[in-house]
This record gives C-alpha cells, structure tokens and sequence, in this order.
C-alpha cells in the first residue's frame, strides 16, 4: 500500500511535502493545548510518580533511592494498607453492581415514546452532574447522620432509627449508595443501547408468547452486554479511585471501616508526606485496576455479544 | 515517512517544553541580594488562615503598617484552615512559599526542623523587639534545636471547658476540681440522673492518652531518643480507665460521636446534653458561638501526677521563609505585629491572648479580649507541662494511636490487647522515622 502511495506522490513531491507540513503544523497547535496539558499535567506526573515510588522523598527534604523498599514495607509491614485494600475491594463490590443495575433500571423507564422525554430524561442526569462533589457527600451526612432525614422518615413508619454512618458495620455501605445516585452517565449509554435493539425481536417474542422478564432476560440483555460491559470498565475504574466521599462523610472511620485505597494515598502523601511511600502505594492501585480491567476483557468473550461476533467484521 | 515527521515535531515540542518546565521549575536563585533590596520596594507575602474576624482584624494591620512604611508592600494571601498545610508544604516544594506565614504547633516538626524550610528569627535580633515577650516562654515554646522558628501570635494552652447551663441542671459546682476519679464519679451519677445526659463527648489521643499517660510517666509521650516514653502498663491503665468511662456512660456513646472530631459541632453538645470538652483558648470563640454561657477551668491534674501534662503552646509562631528576599523587611513587620501596641489593638484576641506580655495585659485592662479566653489562657499558664517534643507531635505516630483508641472504645480491642499493640506499632514505626 505505501509503494503505491509513494508512486503516486512522486512528481509533485516537494510542494505537497511543504504543503502537508503546515497542515501538520497547523493541526499541532490547534491540539498543543491538549498535548501541554497532557505532557505536563499527566506524562510527567506519571513518570515522576514511578521515580518517587522508589525513593524516600518527603516534599521537603532531600530524597534517597531505596530500592523496592516502599514495595516491601506495605506487602510485609502495614495493616492499614492491608485494611483499606480490604474496604475498597468491597465497596468497589457493592457500589459498581448497584450503580449499573440502577442505570439500567432507569434507562429503561425513560426509553419509552412519550411528550416531554427529554425533560425526565435531562432531569434524571443532572445529578450526576452535581455527584461526585463536595457538597452532595455533606449532603449525604446530614440525610444519613443519627438526627438526619433518613431516620425521621422511618421513625414516622415506626422503625427506630438506624446508625448509618457511626455503626462500622454500616458506614461502609451507606457510603457506597452515594454514587449509585450518580446513574447518569452509564444511564445515557444504556438508553443509547436499548435504542438500538431491534423491535422486530421484541415484536417475534410477543408473537410467541414471551414474557416481559423472559423478554428482558433473553433479547434486551443480550443485546446490551457490550454496552454493560464498557459501563462496567469505567465505573469500576472510577470507584477503585473514590475520594470525596469517604473523606467528607466519616473521614475513614468509623474504625478505618470506610477507609478507601484514595483517602490512604491522601493521608501518607498530605498529612504524613511520605510521597515516595504513596506514589508507591499509587503504581499499586494502578497494577490492581490494569488487572481488573484485564480479566473483565477477557471473560467478557463468554458473556459480551456482539451482532457482528465481535471482531469487527 | 509520516512517522518519522511526527515524531520530529513531537520531539522538538518536547524540548521546548522540558526547557520550559524547567526554565519554570528552578527556583529563584535570590542573586538580586539584601543591598538591591534595601533599594527597592519590599513587596511580602503574608499567609494566614483563620475566619472572618481574623481575616478583617489582619488586613486592617496590614494597611496601618503600610502607611507607616511606603516602602513596604504586605501582599495577604488568606483563607480557611482545610487544606492549609497541604498548600503550604507544596508551595515551599516549589519555591514559591509566602515570606511569612504563621506555623500551627504539629507542623513545626516537619517545616522548621526536619525542613529546615524558615529562619532562626535569632540571627535577625537586631531587627526583632524581642524583649516584649517572656524570654522563657519564647525558650520553651518557640525555640526547637536552639533555633527561634517564629514569633509566638499568642498565648494558648488546654483546659476544661463546661456549660454552665449544665452544672447548674446537674448540680455540679463550677469549683470542683478535676481529677480524671472526679471524672468518673459525677459523670456516672449524671447519666444515672438522665439517660441522654454525659458529661464528655469524645476522647482522642491529644487531649486523653497523651497527657494521661504521661502524667503518669513524668516523660514526654515520645522521648528524644525516638524510644517510647512509657510502657505497656501505664497505657493499659489509660484504656481501661476509657473502657470504664465508656461503659458508665461517662462519655457519649462512640457510635454517636464519630461522626463529630470536633466536639462543638456534635449535636448533642449544641443541645445541651453534653457537659464539658478539653479544649484549647484559642477555640473557645468557636464554642461560645454554639454555646454562649460556658466557665472555664483546670485540666484534670491528678493530685499525685509526674507531670501536669496541661497542653500550653505559642497559637501559630509566624514564621519567616527561609528563601524570602526581605528577610530584615519581613521581621521588622512581625515585630512590629506582635509586639506594637496599636497593632495589638487592632488584632486583640484574633490568636488568643498576645503573648507580648504588656500587651496582653494592656487589652485586658481596657477589656478588649473576651475574658473566658484571657481566663483560659492564665489558668493553663499557671501549671504548663513540659513542651511538646516534635516526635510526640508526629502525625504518622499518633494517627496509629488514634486508630487503636478507636478500637477499644468500639470494643474490638480489651485494654491489655491494645497496649500491647499500640508499644509493637509505635515502636516498629519509630524505627523507620529518620
């Protein structure tokens, strides 16, 4: 393909050759924005953070190499470490599941032909719009707190109050319905999905006599794992990186109970500055998200159908 | 072939970006000299945190001293206290850390010493007005490895903070003089009176474990030597006394008053349910907003004590940065701040009583500093523990204590257990504290 290419260049080869380097050039700056910010802001970071990981540096001081040290000292040496791997694993396990069942639930109520869609459908994404910020896991305090909203709507059902977020046991999964309140985005896919399955199965299954749950169990889902399988990807990513929420509603605790693998790297990089220890800590959570994402890859070959079979062709 | 242009292009932006980064990364050299200085304008940036009250009290300093000195520009840089340390420390990783910046007390381990991140205000005497403060005050609570690390902003220390309104309910005198038995005692009669009343909220190591340790020991809660200043025993003792507190109903049940690191935020403080805090001066405008009518008085000193162990420290020494070009400009106006008397007019108890001692005594005589916090401040005063020591102030450390104080009020630690723990983690930690 490039000899023919190449043949066909020849005899104009300068000016074209001038003419496709200010096209290049032109198509560069318009993306250096990009291109700085990712240089700066993300490649070197990266590379910076594997280079710390392997030093003592402390933000103030002078730094040494200490080989995999920082490695050997979390594997062999930190129960918190050991502890907030435990929590995440579990609220990775109980938030993702949650968050794509509701998307999909509500992706479902809203994909159907009826004046005024649009609006449900733009009301139903606005919170994931205000989710994952400061003011909505403060939110989230009041309405989960001993004295809060949640626990005077069951009083009034005579249910005595639960302790939501001081209870060990609890805290953590209060905090993991936090981002299920966050739909939107993994709902909009699923919408998009649900658009494109053909009505004549749906209309071939009513002629046999389906029912809505074997309709719904034997055509949408089948037709709509590859889009579950990219919600699933992205929102498992995104919960093994969880922040906010733990840090504003019970910072950690109760008991290190809702101590998430972010809120660890916050504490040894900002409040104990052992930054070669958390970049450290950080290549670790990236290893454990890559493996993640790998083996759900891979096992999706077994559940993921694709129309096409999934090549491509 | 447009591969290779590429990466051409690739590699040439490249390399105008890294001399850029670095051209941007390295610090100023500070070649420009005091003598250039002295020439131009000084233009400082001051850095604080504080709320609102501070922030108009400053500012209003800050314009008086311009105007006595043109040459002099105070560039404020303020805000709230989240999040200040972390911008701190990163602004003096990147060179571009303010010129003067007050220090909160567990910081200095890591910024004045460790760091060695601000100046020994000891080779500015000349400049300094050092003679208005308590020389044994600056010796103790500012000095750290012969080093004087900042001005004290005032004077603070711990004591027992209590609701009035409470006692009075309770019938508990405001005389009574606290013993951590005294504690015990009338707590357990408060709750037996009334099921939703205690007499403490939560406990976390600073103002219980620490002082009650050590105040069996005699020792610093760390010693100097990075070896632990107390055994097994003296913490079993500690958390078994919690245990007890818990189990009586002393103390706000755990549960409850997690959610709260900040007793005067608790709702059920606020609501009058709780009857007293360990505190320090400085917060008790806070508290008093929630709960106007509060007395104060001792720390609980048990009669036979090493030490008191009552918490006494400098609220915030203002430091000066290490790499400032105004090093001379800079002091003058901290001296100037914290020791003039019309400066303290304007600032009166914005950080607790002026440690300059005339004019601590000047704003009290002319009633400018709510008395609550002038009387805190002398109570503590009247019987310090010894200073702090930087290691007992370690983050890392005494996070490792907080975690195991939170399992044995949780009860999922029994107090032998958690002593032994908390020894075998404090000292395997200590080991990799350099």
């Amino acid at each position: 393909m490039s000899t023919r290419l190449d043949h066909r260049r020849q005899p104009a080869a300068a000016p074209v050759r001038r003419k496709k380097r200010k096209g290049q050039a032109i198509g560069l700056a318009y993306i250096s924005p990009w291109l700085i910010g990712f240089l700066v802001l993300t490649l070197f970071p990266f590379v910076a953070s594997l280079v710390y990981s392997f030093t003592d540096y402390n933000m103030v001081g002078s730094f040494h190499f200490v080989g995999l040290a920082n490695y050997v000292e979390m594997f062999t040496n930190d129960p918190t470490f050991a502890q907030s791997l435990k929590v995440t694993l579990l609220y990775v396990l109980m938030a993702v599941p949650a968050k794509l069942a509701i998307a999909l639930l509500v992706a479902m109520a809203l994909n159907i032909k009826m004046k005024g869609i649009g609006f449900y459908r733009t009301i139903y994404y606005l919170p994931s719009i205000l989710g994952g910020s400061i003011a909505v896991s403060v939110l989230w305090r009041f309405l989960f707190m001993k004295e809060g909203l949640v626990n005077s709507m069951l009083s009034s059902l005579s249910i005595s109050p639960i302790n939501w977020l001081g209870d060990p046991k609890l805290a953590l999964f209060t905090i993991s319905l936090l981002p299920v309140w966050e739909f939107g985005s993994s709902m909009v896919l699923f919408l998009a999905g649900l658009k494109q399955v053909p009505q004549e199965l749906y209309e071939a299954a009513k002629v046999d006599g389906a029912a809505r749950i074997r309709t719904f169990f034997h055509i949408t889902l089948p037709l709509l794992t590859p889009i579950v399988l990219f919600n699933l990807i992205m929102q498992t990513i995104n919960a093994f990186q969880q922040f906010t929420a733990a840090f504003v509603i019970t910072d950690g605790g109760p008991m290190k109970s809702t101590y998430l693998y972010g809120l660890m790297l916050y504490d040894n990089s900002f409040q104990f500055f052992k930054m070669g220890y958390a970049s450290a800590q950080s290549w670790i959570l990236f290893v454990i998200i890559l493996l993640f994402t790998l083996v759900l890859f891979k096992t999706s070959n077994r559940w993921a159908h694709y129309e096409d079979g999934g090549d491509g062709k | 072939m447009k591969l290779k242009r590429f990466s051409k292009w690739a590699g040439l932006l490249c390399l105008a970006l890294t001399v850029a980064v670095t051209a941007a990364c390295s610090s100023d050299s500070g070649s420009s000299g005091a003598e250039e200085a002295k020439e131009e304008k000084a233009t400082l940036r001051f850095s604080w945190w504080g709320s609102e009250v501070r922030h108009q009290a400053l500012l209003e300093a800050i314009d008086l001293y311009m105007e006595k000195n043109p040459n002099v520009t105070i560039e404020p840089e303020y805000g709230g206290f989240d999040g200040y340390y972390q911008k701190l420390v990163t602004q003096f990783a990147g060179g571009t850390a303010p010129d003067l910046t007050p220090l909160s007390v567990d910081w200095i381990e890591e910024i004045a010493v460790k760091g060695n991140l601000v100046l020994d205000l000891n080779t500015l005497k000349d400049h300094l007005n050092l003679d208005a403060f308590d020389a044994e005050f600056l010796n103790d609570y500012a000095t750290f490895d012969g080093k004087l690390i900042g001005l004290p902003m005032g004077a603070n220390g711990i004591v027992t903070l209590y609701n009035r309104e409470f006692f009075e309910k309770f019938g508990i005198s405001e005389n009574t003089k606290w013993d951590w038995n005294t504690i015990h005692e009338i707590g357990k009669k408060v709750h037996e009176q009334d099921p939703d009343a205690y007499l403490l909220g939560l406990f976390d190591y600073r103002i219980f474990l620490q002082p009650f340790v050590n105040q069996l020991t005699g020792n610093q809660w760390i010693n100097d030597d990075k070896s632990l200043g107390f055994d097994a025993a003296a913490a079993e003792k500690a958390f078994a006394y919690y245990r007890q507190l818990l189990d009586d109903g002393v103390i706000q049940p755990v549960e409850e008053s997690s959610l709260y690191p900040d007793l005067a935020e608790n709702l059920q403080w606020q609501n009058g349910n709780i009857g007293m805090m360990f505190t320090l001066a400085s917060t008790i405008a806070k508290v008093k907003s929630y709960t106007p009518d509060v007395g104060v008085s001792m720390f609980p000193v048990p009669a036979d004590a090493k030490t008191s162990a009552v918490l006494v420290n400098p609220s915030n020494p203002l430091a000066i940065n290490k790499d400032t070009k105004y090093p001379e400009e800079a002091a003058k106006f901290a001296s100037w701040l914290l020791t003039d008397p019309e400066a303290a007019r304007i600032l009166k108890d914005v950080y607790s009583v002026p440690a300059a001692t005339a004019n601590a005594a000047m704003l009290a005589e002319e009633g400018l500093i709510d008395p609550t916090v002038a009387e805190a401040v002398e109570i503590a005063l009247s019987n310090p523990g010894a200073p702090v020591n930087g290691l007992s102030n370690n983050n890392e450390l005494n996070q490792i204590s907080q975690d195991i104080l939170e399992r044995v009020a949780f009860r999922k630690l029994e107090p032998a257990q958690a002593a032994e723990e908390l020894t075998s983690r404090l000292a395997d930690k200590l080991q990799t504290i350099k």
